[in-house]
């Protein structure tokens, strides 16, 4: 077990690409990069603990909420059958809201690219 | 049946050896095979995604769920979709920019390398195991009701399959064969539902209304199946925090050139996926209301049969031709489900031996491409005998709960530390093996002291340990990252992650 506690990450595996760490390093302190990764993670972390916390509702008023899951809204749907269906919309919904934002982080991502590295793609 | 049955069994043995064939020519190095070269489109690995994830426990086993209890197994269906949120939001594009085979490449590219990937391998072998046990036994059981050969040689008959494909198609067959599986069982799915609409004139609220007249209005109404929330909340947090920790989905985002392909390979995925377990719902009420609960407990008891005779109705009935043809097609739809989704869990459990443990940990990175790609398919034949093994030791046993349970490994061990290491710089080498460990540890411990292993006498109260397992493994890499000395050397790794994990910049091509 004494050497697994040692060792570092590997430097060893050769990167396909050449971008060198003081270029990563220097990439990672711009103005450009700080915007995009705050951007990023303020938009990804709420919608995400959002929805997760809203999924959790499901089995609770299950389990919780007979009475009203059992309701019939329409015809023979009841309201628990209902609600479930809109979790389908809604996690469709937020896979399309995500392409859309995102866009905005490729662009800048793409931007970052070609001042830093000089390629679009950055590889 | 049985002619019938063989037939369209032979036919989808002879398209899959034949894409085998196809694939086992370009496949020449570890890229290929680990990664089918990086080759595939967005919309292709959504389809292969779908058909890693649909297993036969989706197919037949919720559609049995429903048609035996109504509404709980359709609240069951629904989780198994809201996974992709959490998937696509955090870690899709982050993996796919910064790692190259596996799950370990990411963790160890600002950990300390050896300690991650020992851990991370185990985690992912650990749930690789039980989805591979759960998978076979089902899938001898399933195969040998459906087609009447003995479980023992339908487990090696699946297993041979499997490692064939591997082996010698690496991840382009097994990407394929995924494919041609999603569009098989959608095909299926799809066209059970039509006949079923052309019944009810396509209006949900009638296949309802037979439901309530004819079975009781309580299988529309939750607690037929679930007579415990908290364990069906613990169950809802193993799936929506769980498939984001899967390790033979999260390998599939390697398969294609950038992130935003990754992205589109999600939406993909989740469209195909949401369908389908839309479908398979009506499929189960269909089963309830066409078939019959006690003819569907008859054929078996734990309803797996609903949706093959769901489709014999549809067809026409017991002993007509179209009975027969659609039943068969269905069986061999749910052969094809089988054998794609091992395949995969074989591909991910070979990466976390030859890739992570093999080359990264005993070699240090010192092989030559042409041994590791070798190595990768001689653990592949290995992992392929082992499963047949325990497939076979595990005939009789009841086994679904492993699935579950990879669930909960998945987002206990797995999810944690791939959250902590994008997205927090002062997360350190002993939070992430130690959250691994325990979290993994948890989740196996609880379902060992739960009611799926000991009935009665169960020691911790619920079948699913994730309400417990998920917050521990959460806490326990905090914690002890936390209580350790910050790894200050490591901390420019972090920001390299971070800039490479955001842009794509670097990333393996």
């Amino acid at each position: 077990m004494a050497e697994i506690a040692v060792g570092m990450p590997e430097k060893d595996q050769p990167l396909q690409n050449e971008v060198s760490s003081a270029k990563f390093a220097q990439i990672a302190r711009s103005q450009e990069f700080r915007a995009l990764r705050r951007a990023k993670l303020t938009f990804i972390w709420p919608v995400s603990l959002l929805f997760i916390v809203f999924y959790l509702l499901l089995p609770l008023l299950a389990g919780y909420a007979k009475p009203l899951m059992s309701q019939y809204v329409v015809g023979f749907i009841t309201f628990g059958y209902a609600y479930g269906l809109i979790y389908y919309l809604i996690a469709w919904g937020l896979a399309f809201l995500y392409v859309i934002v995102a866009r905005r982080f490729d662009r800048a991502a793409e931007k970052i690219a070609r001042n830093f590295v000089g390629r679009k793609d950055g590889r | 049946m049985k002619i019938i049955g063989i037939a369209l069994f032979f036919a989808i043995i002879l398209l899959t050896m034949y894409i085998t064939y196809w694939a086992s020519r370009r496949v020449k190095g570890t890229s290929e095979f680990y990664a089918a070269g990086r080759s595939l489109t967005g919309a292709q690995n959504g389809l292969a995604i779908a058909g890693d994830y649909l297993s036969a426990a989706s197919f037949l086993g919720i559609a049995g769920l429903v048609a035996l209890n109504g509404y709980d197994g359709f609240m069951y269906a629904v989780g198994w979709l809201m996974g992709y949120i959490v998937v696509l939001y955090l870690v899709a594009e982050p993996l796919r920019n910064s790692g190259k085979y596996t799950l370990a490449d990411v963790l160890s590219y600002r950990l300390k390398a050896v300690p991650v990937r020992t851990a991370a391998a185990i985690v992912t072998l650990t749930i690789s195991v039980f989805y591979m046990v759960a998978q076979m036994v089902g899938a001898g059981a399933i195969i040998q009701l459906l087609v009447g050969i003995p479980y023992e040689w339908a487990v090696v008959f699946i297993g041979a399959m499997m490692i064939i494909y591997v082996v010698f198609g690496g991840m382009l067959a097994t990407s394929w064969v995924q494919i041609i599986k999603a569009v098989l069982l959608m095909s299926g799915t799809l066209l059970i539902v039509l006949l079923l609409g052309m019944i009810f004139s396509f209006n949900p609220s009638k296949l309802f209304e037979a439901v309530a007249t004819g079975q009781g209005a309580e299988f529309l109404q939750p607690g037929k199946l679930y007579k415990n929330p908290i364990d069906l909340f613990s169950l809802g947090i193993a799936l929506v925090l769980g498939t984001a920790g899967l390790p033979h989905i999260l390998i599939r985002f390697y398969t294609v050139p950038t992130a935003r392909e990754a992205r589109k390979s999600v939406i993909w995925a989740m469209m195909i996926i949401g369908i389908f377990y839309l479908l398979i719902t009506f499929v189960g009420f269909g089963a309830m209301v066409l078939v019959g609960p006690d003819a569907i407990r008859a054929a078996d008891k734990g309803g797996n049969m609903a949706a093959p005779l769901l489709a014999e109705y549809l067809g026409g009935g017991v002993g007509t031709f179209g009975g027969e043809l659609f039943m068969s097609a269905i069986a061999a739809v749910s052969f094809a489900t089988i054998v794609a989704v091992v395949a995969g869990l074989v591909i991910a459990a070979s990466g976390a031996f030859a890739h992570d443990i093999y080359t990264n940990v005993i070699k240090k990175g010192a092989v030559d491409e042409k041994k590791q790609f070798l190595v990768a398919r001689y653990t592949a034949l290995t992992i392929g005998a082992i499963s047949i093994i325990l497939g076979i030791l595990a005939k009789g046993q009841n086994v679904a709960y492993l699935v579950a349970l990879a669930f909960a490994v998945a987002a206990s061990a797995n999810l944690p530390v791939i959250l902590f290491s994008l997205y927090w710089k002062r997360f350190n080498t002993a939070g992430a093996v130690s959250g691994m460990i325990v979290g993994a540890i948890t989740a196996v411990a609880l379902v060992m002291m739960g009611p799926s292993v000991m009935g009665k006498e169960a020691i911790f109260p619920l079948a699913n340990p994730g309400v417990v397992s998920v917050p521990v493994g959460f806490l326990t890499s905090w914690i002890v990252t936390l209580i350790t000395p910050p790894e200050k050397t490591l901390e420019a790794r972090f920001e390299e992650l971070s800039v490479r994990s955001q842009t794509g910049i670097g990333a393996e091509i």
